[in-house]
């Protein structure tokens, strides 16, 4: 077994022994997934260092790779947890990159210890809507923040928000605390009864200065590149697990006599499905070695086709096993007890939050073209989303 | 002194040899209009030019053998190389910036036969077939299904009765692609009772000159005459080219098909020639590029041939059951996409041959791509494994009459 696969054994081992609300067995309560359970998430800490993969050793951290964090990521959704690890490990990789103060490495050493829940706010789609949150100069040489931003994960049990705003015309993120009289954080009905999200209403709030122009716009690729290999890997650990539960159930559920596993229509349907699922994890290494590759030669265009292929295949696929599951479970699956909705309302959400305008394949074959040095209006349409 | 071999020694000795002997292909990244249009490479030659080309491809195989680019993850006692699997893909695709000649001739011999006897010959056997066969002098072929054994295989009733140090082959084959050029073909028969199925059955490497073979070439849906039926009337095989064991063929001609199956995954494997670089390509050329529709059809074909290879890479690296089967079936489901794509972009020019560069060609690929779902074990067959191997499904239940086998 290599190293990877040891690593998503511990987790997975771990998230047995201590399951989220999901797996806790009997039917989900919503109310009680919508607060964050500290004690469990300190555990995932102490015992695990999750929230620490990748926050460098100096700060408290394990300071392991992508591959490692993408593989936590992977038995995560694998088991549908619904702790803060995807949005607190975006804030923890782009504190890294953002800045090197005191201050950043006091909160880094609190995220990984298990303390601090921080969470990224920052538009979804690709292209930048006109309004999101703006700063201006306060008194004080701090700075007021104001703005509304839709649908941001795990903003109801956040402590702290790293916000990106407009500054002066540019990109900026600034440090906001959640308790701040200026914040107001609208809880949202969600799809995915695993993943919590609200709206985040910014009424002047006051607001920390981490950093500006070109190092925020790495910081905002840094947090993007992030979030689309957690939630891809996400959907391969969700679409493992639902096929896994189809296929247990379909070599027992027994009809006209035998196994309904044994007829050709049911085994061929999940056939199809694995070959989708490697479909899916192949996506996914694409991607990771993608950026492991491309990023660290400066090859974007190329990175960003590695990413855009996890970003379609994944969702997808993972959305296509967790609807068959249910298929093949009967009515049994369609039933408010039975996790395999839960797999599907993830699958689904994060699928739709992979690709919220639908805009990835066009922009994957701007990529390809632009990787190849085409000099097209496509690659120069494209290198003006791509960042402000 | 010796230098050692590394990745870059051997693409430089790669780079030198095809550099001396062929012509830098001109079409690089998405250069539409220059050179060969060709999108399909094994098994459209027609019948007349055929001799040609299989004489070119034993001098080019013989030449790459000599200079040691032939067979590079082979060992060296038999005339490989001794290197690593990524060595192969790194000279092929040095071979495929080159106007070298086709060697999909030797698709069969080298993909499927070579590495049935490197896995199950006795050392023998491996001295007398591997470094003819990479060397080219051998086409080899596969004499497997029969006209009421397809799927069914273990159902097969071409026999080989013992006699002396001998065994009589009577039966018919059929599907042999190459057979009518090939030297050596590997023959898998019943040598136990009829009812023996896949217990019964063993494995021969055959000469294809032998008296009593009788090869009648059959003409395909794309026109050209690559496989065939092949009748055997009492043909003898010495009992030293046995394959493995008396009955023990099963196992052997599982290997056999395991690596058919996993070619079609390669980069380069001949079966299709750069098709989603050809697409985009094609599709800048008509300006179809700017419509958003193709450019989502195109980030589609982009995406397909990515997740096809590295799933070859992660699932041959990952030594696990039937990886073949995964990528037969998404290879035959690009190949169908990618033909549909192709067919979207020509709109008329698909069916009709205008003359224009690069456009009719594509029909060769709509009309071979329905061939590559049945050949090498069906769609159906692949699921089949699939659900039984690896997800550990039920077998379903047998017919009464097998029962009783």
């Amino acid at each position: 077994m290599d190293e990877i696969e040891q690593l998503r054994r511990v987790v997975r081992d771990h998230l047995e022994r201590d399951p989220g609300a999901a797996l806790r067995g009997g039917a989900l309560d919503p109310d009680e997934v919508r607060r964050l359970d500290r004690d469990r998430w300190r555990r995932q800490a102490s015992e695990l260092g999750l929230p620490g993969v990748r926050i460098p050793e100096e700060f408290g951290g394990a300071g392991m790779g992508l591959a490692e964090e993408v593989a936590v990521h992977t038995e995560l959704g694998r088991a549908l947890d619904d702790g803060p690890f995807l949005t607190t490990s975006l804030v923890a990789a782009a504190l890294v990159a953002l800045a090197d103060d005191e201050a950043n490495h006091g909160r880094l050493a609190r995220i990984a210890a298990g303390d601090l829940v921080a969470v990224p706010v920052l538009p979804i789609e690709e292209k930048f809507p006109l309004e999101y949150p703006h700063a201006k100069a306060a008194a004080g040489g701090d700075f007021e923040i104001s703005g509304e931003l839709p649908c941001v994960v795990d903003a109801t049990v956040a402590d702290a928000l790293l916000v990106l705003a407009d500054y002066q015309g540019f990109h900026a993120f600034f440090w906001v605390e959640a308790n701040d009289p200026g914040v107001e954080i609208v809880p949202l009905s969600t799809l995915d009864l695993t993943r919590r999200m609200g709206t985040v209403r910014l009424a002047g709030a006051r607001a920390e200065l981490l950093a500006e122009q070109d190092r925020a716009r790495a910081g905002v690729a840094a947090i993007r590149q992030g979030a689309i290999l957690g939630m891809s890997a996400e959907c391969v650990g969700v679409a493992e697990r639902a096929l896994e539960m189809a296929v247990d159930y379909v070599k027992v559920r027994t009809q006209f006599g035998r196994p309904i596993g044994s007829f050709q229509a049911v085994k061929h349907k999940c056939a199809d499905l694995l070959v989708s699922l490697e479909r899916a994890r192949s996506a996914l290494s694409v991607a990771v070695r993608s950026v492991q590759h491309n990023d660290a030669i400066g090859r974007r265009p190329e990175s960003l086709a590695g990413l855009a292929v996890a970003r379609m295949y994944c969702g997808r696929v993972a959305a296509e096993i967790t609807r068959e599951s249910i298929h093949l479970h009967g009515g049994i699956g369609f039933t408010w007890e039975h996790p395999a909705h839960l797999y599907y309302r993830r699958a689904v959400s994060n699928r739709q939050l992979l690709d919220s305008t639908g805009q990835q394949p066009r922009l994957l074959t701007a990529s390809v073209l632009a990787a190849h040095g085409e000099d097209t209006q496509l690659a120069s349409f494209y290198a003006g989303k791509a960042g402000r | 002194m010796t230098t050692p071999t590394t990745h870059q020694s051997v693409a430089a000795e790669a780079h030198a040899f095809f550099a001396a002997r062929a012509q830098r292909r001109e079409r690089r990244g998405m250069l539409h209009g220059v050179g060969d249009d060709d999108v399909v490479g094994v098994g459209l030659t027609q019948p007349d030019a055929e001799a040609a080309e299989v004489a070119r491809a034993q001098q080019w195989q013989r030449e790459l053998f000599d200079a040691r680019l032939a067979w590079l993850d082979g060992p060296a006692e038999l005339g490989g190389r001794g290197l690593d699997h990524d060595y192969v893909e790194l000279v092929a695709g040095i071979a495929a910036e080159y106007e070298v000649p086709s060697t999909s001739t030797y698709m069969v011999s080298h993909g499927i036969v070579a590495p049935t006897i490197l896995a199950h010959g006795t050392d023998e056997q491996k001295q007398a077939f591997l470094p003819g066969i990479w060397r080219g002098d051998l086409i080899c072929c596969q004499l497997f299904s029969e006209p009421e054994a397809g799927s069914d295989l273990a159902s097969l009733r071409t026999t080989a009765v013992r006699d002396g140090d001998d065994w009589i082959v009577t039966g018919q084959k059929v599907w042999s692609s190459f057979a009518h050029v090939a030297q050596l073909g590997e023959l898998l028969v019943r040598t136990g009772p009829p009812e023996s199925r896949h217990r019964g059955l063993s494995v021969f490497l055959i000469d294809m000159d032998s008296p009593g073979i009788d090869v009648r070439p059959l003409r395909q849906v794309t026109g050209s005459e690559h496989f065939n039926e092949v009748f055997l009337d009492g043909v003898r095989v010495p009992d030293s080219r046995r394959l493995g064991p008396v009955n023990g063929g099963w196992n052997i001609a599982m290997t056999t098909v395991g690596s058919e199956r996993s070619v079609l995954g390669r980069a380069h494997n001949g079966i299709m020639i750069e098709p989603v670089i050809r697409l985009f390509a094609l599709a800048r050329s008509t300006g179809a590029i700017e419509d958003p529709a193709i450019q989502d059809l195109l980030a589609e074909c982009w995406a397909r041939e990515q997740v096809l290879h590295e799933t070859a890479t992660r699932l041959r690296d990952a030594g696990g059951p039937a990886p073949g089967s995964v990528v037969k079936l998404m290879t035959t489901n690009d190949m169908e996409y990618y033909s549909d794509v192709a067919a979207r972009l020509l709109g008329y020019r698909m069916v009709a041959d205008t003359g224009a560069w690069g456009t009719y060609s594509w029909s060769q690929l709509l009309l071979s791509a329905p061939s590559h779902r049945i050949a090498g074990g069906s769609d159906e067959i692949q699921r089949n494994i699939l659900a039984e191997r690896v997800l550990g499904l039920p077998r379903e239940e047998r017919p009464v009459s097998e029962k009783s086998a």
